[in-house]
Protein backbone atom coordinates (compact mmCIF):
# COMPACT_ATOMS: atom_id res chain seq x y z
CA UNK A 1 0.00 0.00 0.00
CA UNK A 2 1.33 3.42 -1.15
CA UNK A 3 0.38 6.46 0.76
CA UNK A 4 1.04 9.23 -1.13
CA UNK A 5 -1.18 8.40 -4.43
CA UNK A 6 -3.36 11.21 -4.24
CA UNK A 7 -0.45 13.91 -4.37
CA UNK A 8 0.99 11.94 -6.92
CA UNK A 9 0.11 13.48 -10.18
CA UNK A 10 -0.22 17.43 -8.33
CA UNK A 11 3.50 15.99 -7.44
CA UNK A 12 4.84 15.81 -10.71
CA UNK A 13 3.50 18.54 -12.21
CA UNK A 14 4.96 20.88 -9.68
CA UNK A 15 1.89 21.70 -8.04
CA UNK A 16 1.95 21.15 -4.68
CA UNK A 17 3.01 23.88 -2.08
CA UNK A 18 6.01 23.82 -0.19
CA UNK A 19 4.23 21.69 3.01
CA UNK A 20 2.97 19.41 1.87
CA UNK A 21 5.98 18.16 -0.34
CA UNK A 22 8.50 18.71 2.19
CA UNK A 23 5.77 16.37 3.86
CA UNK A 24 6.23 13.67 1.03
CA UNK A 25 9.94 14.00 0.95
CA UNK A 26 9.92 13.57 5.08
CA UNK A 27 7.53 10.06 4.36
CA UNK A 28 9.61 9.04 1.32
CA UNK A 29 12.99 8.53 3.77
CA UNK A 30 11.26 6.44 6.04
CA UNK A 31 8.77 4.32 3.77
CA UNK A 32 10.21 1.95 0.60
CA UNK A 33 7.30 1.89 -1.03
CA UNK A 34 6.69 5.16 -1.47
CA UNK A 35 10.25 5.95 -2.51
CA UNK A 36 10.12 3.40 -5.27
CA UNK A 37 6.52 4.39 -6.38
CA UNK A 38 7.60 8.14 -6.40
CA UNK A 39 11.20 7.12 -8.37
CA UNK A 40 9.45 5.11 -10.92
CA UNK A 41 7.10 7.55 -11.48
CA UNK A 42 9.22 10.75 -11.46
CA UNK A 43 10.95 8.94 -14.44
CA UNK A 44 8.06 8.06 -16.63
CA UNK A 45 6.84 11.52 -16.36
CA UNK A 46 10.62 12.80 -17.46
CA UNK A 47 9.78 9.85 -20.08
CA UNK A 48 6.71 10.97 -21.19
CA UNK A 49 8.06 14.48 -21.78
CA UNK A 50 10.30 13.48 -24.29
CA UNK A 51 7.77 11.74 -26.22
CA UNK A 52 7.99 14.04 -29.70
CA UNK A 53 4.59 14.48 -31.81
CA UNK A 54 5.54 14.94 -35.11
CA UNK A 55 4.38 18.48 -36.57
CA UNK A 56 1.31 18.67 -39.31
CA UNK A 57 2.88 17.86 -42.50
CA UNK A 58 0.55 21.53 -43.67
CA UNK A 59 -0.98 23.92 -42.43
CA UNK A 60 -4.42 23.47 -40.74
CA UNK A 61 -5.73 27.01 -42.59
CA UNK A 62 -5.04 25.25 -46.02
CA UNK A 63 -7.94 22.75 -45.22
CA UNK A 64 -9.73 25.23 -43.01
CA UNK A 65 -10.04 27.76 -45.52
CA UNK A 66 -11.36 25.45 -48.57
CA UNK A 67 -14.00 24.28 -45.97
CA UNK A 68 -15.05 27.48 -45.24
CA UNK A 69 -15.14 28.48 -49.20
CA UNK A 70 -15.70 25.38 -51.29
CA UNK A 71 -16.70 27.51 -54.17
CA UNK A 72 -13.00 28.85 -54.18
CA UNK A 73 -10.87 25.72 -54.62
CA UNK A 74 -7.39 26.51 -53.98
CA UNK A 75 -6.19 29.67 -52.03
CA UNK A 76 -5.65 32.44 -52.22
CA UNK A 77 -8.25 32.12 -54.67
CA UNK A 78 -8.79 35.98 -55.66
CA UNK A 79 -5.11 36.28 -56.68
CA UNK A 80 -6.31 33.98 -59.66
CA UNK A 81 -9.12 36.47 -60.59
CA UNK A 82 -7.21 39.45 -59.99
CA UNK A 83 -4.85 39.97 -63.29
CA UNK A 84 -7.52 38.66 -65.63
CA UNK A 85 -9.95 41.17 -64.05
CA UNK A 86 -7.83 43.91 -63.63
CA UNK A 87 -6.36 43.10 -67.43
CA UNK A 88 -10.19 43.34 -68.17
CA UNK A 89 -10.65 46.23 -66.71
CA UNK A 90 -7.97 48.24 -68.36
CA UNK A 91 -8.90 46.97 -71.66
CA UNK A 92 -12.20 48.40 -70.67
CA UNK A 93 -10.82 51.93 -70.22
CA UNK A 94 -8.68 51.52 -73.30
CA UNK A 95 -10.97 51.07 -75.47
CA UNK A 96 -13.49 53.42 -74.17
CA UNK A 97 -10.76 56.03 -74.14
CA UNK A 98 -9.73 54.78 -78.11
CA UNK A 99 -13.20 55.50 -79.04
CA UNK A 100 -12.56 58.89 -77.20
CA UNK A 101 -9.56 60.17 -78.76
CA UNK A 102 -10.10 58.62 -81.93
CA UNK A 103 -13.50 58.70 -82.90
CA UNK A 104 -16.52 56.28 -82.19
CA UNK A 105 -14.71 52.83 -81.33
CA UNK A 106 -15.38 50.23 -84.30
CA UNK A 107 -18.28 47.26 -83.77
CA UNK A 108 -15.91 44.28 -82.85
CA UNK A 109 -14.47 46.85 -80.18
CA UNK A 110 -17.64 47.69 -78.87
CA UNK A 111 -19.09 44.82 -78.99
CA UNK A 112 -16.21 43.20 -76.41
CA UNK A 113 -16.48 46.15 -74.58
CA UNK A 114 -20.05 45.23 -73.90
CA UNK A 115 -18.92 41.97 -73.52
CA UNK A 116 -16.10 42.52 -70.71
CA UNK A 117 -18.59 44.96 -68.83
CA UNK A 118 -21.38 42.34 -68.52
CA UNK A 119 -18.33 40.36 -67.06
CA UNK A 120 -18.75 37.57 -70.04
CA UNK A 121 -15.15 37.81 -70.66
CA UNK A 122 -13.05 37.30 -67.30
CA UNK A 123 -11.08 34.37 -67.80
CA UNK A 124 -7.48 34.36 -69.00
CA UNK A 125 -7.64 32.53 -72.15
CA UNK A 126 -10.60 35.13 -72.96
CA UNK A 127 -8.80 37.83 -71.90
CA UNK A 128 -5.52 36.84 -74.12
CA UNK A 129 -8.22 36.38 -77.31
CA UNK A 130 -9.56 39.78 -76.83
CA UNK A 131 -6.45 40.93 -76.74
CA UNK A 132 -5.39 39.59 -79.89
CA UNK A 133 -8.55 40.89 -81.85
CA UNK A 134 -8.03 44.03 -80.24
CA UNK A 135 -4.56 44.49 -81.53
CA UNK A 136 -5.69 43.44 -85.13
CA UNK A 137 -8.79 45.83 -84.87
CA UNK A 138 -6.46 48.75 -83.48
CA UNK A 139 -4.27 48.14 -86.27
CA UNK A 140 -5.98 46.85 -89.32
CA UNK A 141 -7.80 49.92 -90.94
CA UNK A 142 -9.94 47.65 -92.94
CA UNK A 143 -11.29 46.78 -89.69
CA UNK A 144 -11.45 50.42 -88.79
CA UNK A 145 -8.34 50.60 -87.12
CA UNK A 146 -6.70 53.86 -86.89
CA UNK A 147 -3.43 52.72 -87.68
CA UNK B 1 -4.83 39.75 -28.66
CA UNK B 2 -5.93 36.78 -26.28
CA UNK B 3 -7.85 34.31 -27.22
CA UNK B 4 -11.18 35.58 -25.65
CA UNK B 5 -10.70 38.75 -28.45
CA UNK B 6 -9.75 36.97 -30.93
CA UNK B 7 -13.29 34.24 -30.49
CA UNK B 8 -15.31 38.06 -30.04
CA UNK B 9 -14.03 38.35 -33.33
CA UNK B 10 -14.76 35.28 -34.69
CA UNK B 11 -18.52 35.53 -33.63
CA UNK B 12 -18.65 38.34 -35.31
CA UNK B 13 -17.33 37.16 -38.52
CA UNK B 14 -13.90 38.11 -38.81
CA UNK B 15 -12.18 35.59 -40.70
CA UNK B 16 -8.42 37.19 -40.04
CA UNK B 17 -9.06 36.49 -36.20
CA UNK B 18 -10.04 32.86 -36.95
CA UNK B 19 -6.75 32.30 -38.69
CA UNK B 20 -4.70 33.86 -35.99
CA UNK B 21 -6.36 31.59 -33.84
CA UNK B 22 -5.73 28.95 -36.05
CA UNK B 23 -2.39 29.57 -36.42
CA UNK B 24 -1.95 29.78 -32.64
CA UNK B 25 -3.29 26.72 -31.32
CA UNK B 26 -2.82 24.01 -34.35
CA UNK B 27 0.59 22.83 -33.50
CA UNK B 28 -1.49 21.80 -29.60
CA UNK B 29 -4.46 20.03 -31.13
CA UNK B 30 -2.55 18.61 -33.62
CA UNK B 31 0.13 16.84 -31.27
CA UNK B 32 -3.15 16.35 -28.72
CA UNK B 33 -4.95 14.27 -31.44
CA UNK B 34 -1.85 12.52 -33.01
CA UNK B 35 -1.20 11.06 -29.34
CA UNK B 36 -4.58 9.95 -29.44
CA UNK B 37 -5.04 8.76 -32.45
CA UNK B 38 -1.78 7.32 -33.34
CA UNK B 39 -2.12 8.88 -36.67
CA UNK B 40 -1.12 11.78 -38.36
CA UNK B 41 -3.65 11.30 -41.32
CA UNK B 42 -6.28 11.25 -38.97
CA UNK B 43 -4.32 13.49 -36.14
CA UNK B 44 -4.81 16.45 -39.51
CA UNK B 45 -8.58 15.80 -40.16
CA UNK B 46 -9.32 15.60 -36.92
CA UNK B 47 -7.18 19.16 -36.40
CA UNK B 48 -9.12 20.51 -38.97
CA UNK B 49 -12.76 19.57 -37.80
CA UNK B 50 -11.93 20.46 -34.06
CA UNK B 51 -11.18 24.77 -35.52
CA UNK B 52 -14.42 23.46 -38.38
CA UNK B 53 -16.14 23.23 -34.50
CA UNK B 54 -14.64 25.97 -33.06
CA UNK B 55 -16.15 28.35 -36.34
CA UNK B 56 -19.40 27.09 -36.17
CA UNK B 57 -19.96 27.39 -31.97
CA UNK B 58 -17.90 30.82 -31.93
CA UNK B 59 -21.39 32.76 -30.89
CA UNK B 60 -21.86 30.33 -28.13
CA UNK B 61 -18.46 30.37 -26.46
CA UNK B 62 -18.52 32.76 -23.30
CA UNK B 63 -15.27 34.34 -23.20
CA UNK B 64 -14.22 34.01 -19.60
CA UNK B 65 -10.74 33.25 -19.97
CA UNK B 66 -11.37 29.49 -20.58
CA UNK B 67 -10.68 29.11 -23.59
CA UNK B 68 -7.87 26.15 -23.66
CA UNK B 69 -10.69 24.10 -21.75
CA UNK B 70 -13.00 24.72 -24.28
CA UNK B 71 -10.65 23.87 -27.27
CA UNK B 72 -9.81 20.41 -25.65
CA UNK B 73 -13.09 19.91 -25.06
CA UNK B 74 -14.26 20.05 -28.94
CA UNK B 75 -11.09 18.32 -29.90
CA UNK B 76 -11.60 15.41 -27.16
CA UNK B 77 -15.35 14.29 -28.00
CA UNK B 78 -13.74 14.54 -31.69
CA UNK B 79 -11.28 12.15 -30.82
CA UNK B 80 -13.67 9.94 -28.33
CA UNK B 81 -16.22 9.75 -31.40
CA UNK B 82 -13.08 8.79 -33.99
CA UNK B 83 -12.02 6.18 -31.63
CA UNK B 84 -15.99 4.49 -31.45
CA UNK B 85 -16.43 4.74 -34.93
CA UNK B 86 -13.09 2.78 -35.62
CA UNK B 87 -13.78 0.36 -32.60
CA UNK B 88 -10.37 1.14 -31.06
CA UNK B 89 -11.25 2.20 -28.25
CA UNK B 90 -7.96 1.63 -26.29
CA UNK B 91 -5.91 0.26 -28.84
CA UNK B 92 -3.92 2.96 -30.91
CA UNK B 93 -1.02 2.13 -32.86
CA UNK B 94 1.14 4.88 -33.20
CA UNK B 95 3.40 5.77 -36.30
CA UNK B 96 6.80 5.07 -33.88
CA UNK B 97 9.06 5.81 -37.03
CA UNK B 98 8.61 9.51 -35.97
CA UNK B 99 10.99 8.36 -33.09
CA UNK B 100 13.54 7.26 -35.24
CA UNK B 101 16.80 8.90 -34.83
CA UNK B 102 17.78 11.18 -37.52
CA UNK B 103 20.88 9.28 -38.60
CA UNK B 104 21.55 5.63 -38.83
CA UNK B 105 24.75 5.20 -37.49
CA UNK B 106 25.93 2.45 -34.80
CA UNK B 107 24.21 4.01 -31.34
CA UNK B 108 25.83 3.45 -28.36
CA UNK B 109 24.00 0.71 -26.16
CA UNK B 110 22.43 3.73 -23.81
CA UNK B 111 21.33 5.23 -26.59
CA UNK B 112 19.91 1.99 -27.92
CA UNK B 113 18.33 1.74 -24.65
CA UNK B 114 17.00 4.84 -24.16
CA UNK B 115 15.06 4.61 -27.51
CA UNK B 116 14.04 1.21 -26.20
CA UNK B 117 12.35 2.42 -23.31
CA UNK B 118 11.12 5.69 -25.31
CA UNK B 119 8.95 3.09 -27.27
CA UNK B 120 8.17 0.91 -24.75
CA UNK B 121 6.30 3.89 -22.83
CA UNK B 122 4.77 5.15 -26.46
CA UNK B 123 2.82 1.89 -26.67
CA UNK B 124 2.08 2.15 -23.00
CA UNK B 125 0.56 5.21 -23.80
CA UNK B 126 -1.17 3.98 -26.73
CA UNK B 127 -2.50 1.07 -25.22
CA UNK B 128 -4.21 3.02 -22.31
CA UNK B 129 -7.77 3.00 -22.32
CA UNK B 130 -8.71 6.30 -24.07
CA UNK B 131 -10.04 8.58 -21.38
CA UNK B 132 -7.45 7.46 -19.11
CA UNK B 133 -4.97 8.35 -22.31
CA UNK B 134 -6.69 11.88 -23.10
CA UNK B 135 -6.70 12.93 -19.00
CA UNK B 136 -2.55 12.26 -19.36
CA UNK B 137 -2.00 13.59 -22.41
CA UNK B 138 -3.89 17.49 -21.47
CA UNK B 139 -1.79 16.61 -18.36
CA UNK B 140 1.35 16.03 -18.94
CA UNK B 141 1.89 17.63 -22.66
CA UNK B 142 -0.92 20.69 -22.80
CA UNK B 143 -0.23 21.60 -18.89
CA UNK B 144 -3.87 21.93 -18.06
CA UNK B 145 -4.80 21.77 -14.68
CA UNK B 146 -6.97 19.12 -13.27
CA UNK B 147 -9.88 21.56 -12.96
CA UNK B 148 -9.57 22.24 -16.67
CA UNK B 149 -8.97 18.71 -17.68
CA UNK B 150 -12.20 17.95 -15.92
CA UNK B 151 -14.08 20.92 -17.57
CA UNK B 152 -12.62 19.86 -20.85
CA UNK B 153 -13.82 16.24 -20.36
CA UNK B 154 -16.48 16.81 -18.77
CA UNK B 155 -15.70 15.20 -15.39
CA UNK B 156 -15.16 15.68 -11.86
CA UNK B 157 -11.99 16.89 -10.59
CA UNK B 158 -11.87 13.48 -8.04
CA UNK B 159 -12.77 11.53 -11.93
CA UNK B 160 -9.76 13.07 -13.61
CA UNK B 161 -7.25 12.35 -10.27
CA UNK B 162 -8.57 8.47 -10.73
CA UNK B 163 -7.96 8.28 -14.39
CA UNK B 164 -4.23 9.87 -13.86
CA UNK B 165 -3.47 7.47 -11.13
CA UNK B 166 -4.13 4.82 -12.93
CA UNK B 167 -2.87 5.83 -15.69
CA UNK B 168 0.41 6.64 -14.29
CA UNK B 169 0.35 3.32 -12.48
CA UNK B 170 0.02 1.16 -15.86
CA UNK B 171 2.95 3.23 -17.15
CA UNK B 172 5.05 2.83 -13.98
CA UNK B 173 4.25 -0.92 -14.65
CA UNK B 174 5.90 -0.53 -17.99
CA UNK B 175 9.04 0.72 -17.01
CA UNK B 176 9.82 -1.58 -14.55
CA UNK B 177 12.75 -4.01 -14.69
CA UNK B 178 11.89 -7.04 -16.25
CA UNK B 179 12.00 -10.08 -13.98
CA UNK B 180 15.71 -11.11 -14.74
CA UNK B 181 17.16 -7.94 -15.41
CA UNK B 182 19.83 -6.52 -14.26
Amino acid sequence: MNHIDKHLTAWLGGGLDRTVREQIRSHCEVCEDCRRLLARSEAAWQLLGELPAPAPARPAWEGIALALHPQRPGSPAWLRWSYPAAAAAALVCGVLLGGRIAGEPDGVARILADDIIAGTLLSESAAADLDGLLTTAWNDPAQGGTR
Amino acid sequence: MNDDQLMTRIAAGEEAAFRLLVERWEHQVHAFHWRMTGSREEAEDLTQDTFLKVHAHAGGYRPEGRFQSWLFRIAGNLARSWARRRKIVGWVRFDLDVHDRAGREPAPDAVVAGEQLRQRLQRALAGLPPRQREALVLRRYHDLSQRDIAAAMGASEGAVESLLVRALETLRRELAPEPGAG
